[in-house]
């Protein structure tokens, strides 16, 4: 029994450890088990990544479908070559960008103070009182609204790096660009938002 | 190591992060005690940090992953079905060397059938067109001829074919 439950603590120790690439590779192998553990760590992520991209929930949930089938359909040729995020968040963008720039984007985005502009199923509801909530509801508003305004590169570039934490290396990889362009893209929508947010700042 | 404003730009958001080594961020901290348009600026980009904090994320509906697992499921079928397709086709394993020659085989015998077999000249598909041609072509549109050897080659026949020429005189353009 003490050894069973040792094989098994110690399998689950392995499972934990065990790094997305090396999930890829098995789902490369054939292994669906491996493709379930890798949607289960990265579906959040790529929902929330998508949705800042696009500033709406339903489509960011169409897309982040699109990105996990990109991903399964491209199991067979997968090689470790770069970290699994990078090249998931690489996909991701792609398919962001690709529906940003076809026109779909201006057709089925709502406002952003309408109905479906509305950040649905939060994940903290904080707020006491209505008042409170309708201060906070407009402050997210002029926010998202000046992220929207960013050029779509350097929007890129601040969710991976201000939601993600992917550091400058990963985020060039994932924008395919250098680390010092990276830097600079970052440097110039920071400082795009601090002038247009700055009235938010003292409160 | 002194640094200037222009270095901002590729230093200001590493420094924020904590991710200037040593050397660096102490210059930019120098930098930073004396200029206050920069120091300005980063106080700025921390805000604008903390208010970005503001915005929270969503969670993915109950329907994402059932509606996902039918697409992927979907997927793994029309994978199957083309497997499947590929095996009823060629139904015992075939090495791809025994595939290649069967299929260099094939396109040989293909060749060789289109470039010997009999097929009619252009000019033997036209010869309807060629006796008005002939019989029209005065000795002045001769040497016309001469271009076209294939026809040419026709309108000798046809002038020196006898039933036309026993014609009384029908084709006064040939004499």
């Amino acid at each position: 029994m003490l050894e069973k439950s040792g094989f098994n603590r110690l399998d689950m120790e392995a499972v934990v450890a065990r790094s997305d690439a090396e999930l890829m590779l098995r789902v490369k192998g054939g292994d669906e088990r491996s493709f379930a553990d890798l949607l289960s760590k990265h579906r959040n992520p790529v929902i929330n990544y998508l949705y800042r991209m696009v500033q709406n929930a339903a489509i960011a949930e169409e897309l982040a479908q699109d990105v996990f089938l990109r991903v399964y359909r491209a199991r067979h040729s997968y090689e470790p070559t770069a970290k699994f995020t990078t090249w998931l968040y690489r996909i991701a963008t792609h398919v962001a960008l690709n529906f940003l720039r076809d026109g779909r984007h201006a057709r089925n985005t709502a406002p952003l103070d309408g109905p479906d502009g509305e950040p649905i199923r939060e994940l903290r509801v904080t707020d006491p009182n209505v008042e409170d909530r309708l201060v906070a509801r407009t402050r997210t508003v002029e926010i998202r609204r000046a992220i929207l305004t960013l050029p779509e590169k350097q929007r890129a570039a601040v969710i991976l790096h201000k939601y993600h934490d992917l550091d400058y290396r990963e985020i060039a990889a994932t924008l395919q660009c250098s680390e010092s362009a990276v830097k600079s893209l970052l440097f110039r929508a920071y400082e795009t938002l601090r002038g247009r947010l700055a009235h938010l700042a003292g409160g | 190591m002194m640094m200037k404003c222009n270095d901002l730009e590729t230093n200001a958001i590493a420094y924020m992060d904590g991710k200037l080594p040593p050397a660096q961020r102490n210059a930019m901290e120098l930098h930073l005690a004396v200029c206050p348009a920069c120091r300005e600026r980063i106080e700025g980009f921390t805000q604008v940090l903390g208010l970005l904090d503001e915005w929270e994320g969503v969670q993915p509906s109950s329907f994402f992953q059932t509606r996902l697992t039918a697409r992927l499921e979907e997927e793994a079928v029309t994978q199957g079905w083309w497997k499947n397709a590929w095996r009823a086709w060629i139904p015992r394993p075939v090495t791809g060397s025994l595939f290649a020659i069967v299929f260099a085989v094939v396109v040989t015998v293909g060749v060789v059938l289109l470039r010997y077999s009999p097929t009619p000249s252009p000019v033997e598909m036209s010869q309807p067109a060629a006796p008005a041609v002939a019989v029209v072509a005065s000795a002045g549109d001769e040497t016309a001829l001469y271009q076209d050897l294939p026809l040419l080659e026709d309108w000798e026949v046809l002038r020196n074919f006898e039933v036309l020429q026993e014609l009384s005189n029908t084709t006064p353009v040939m004499q």
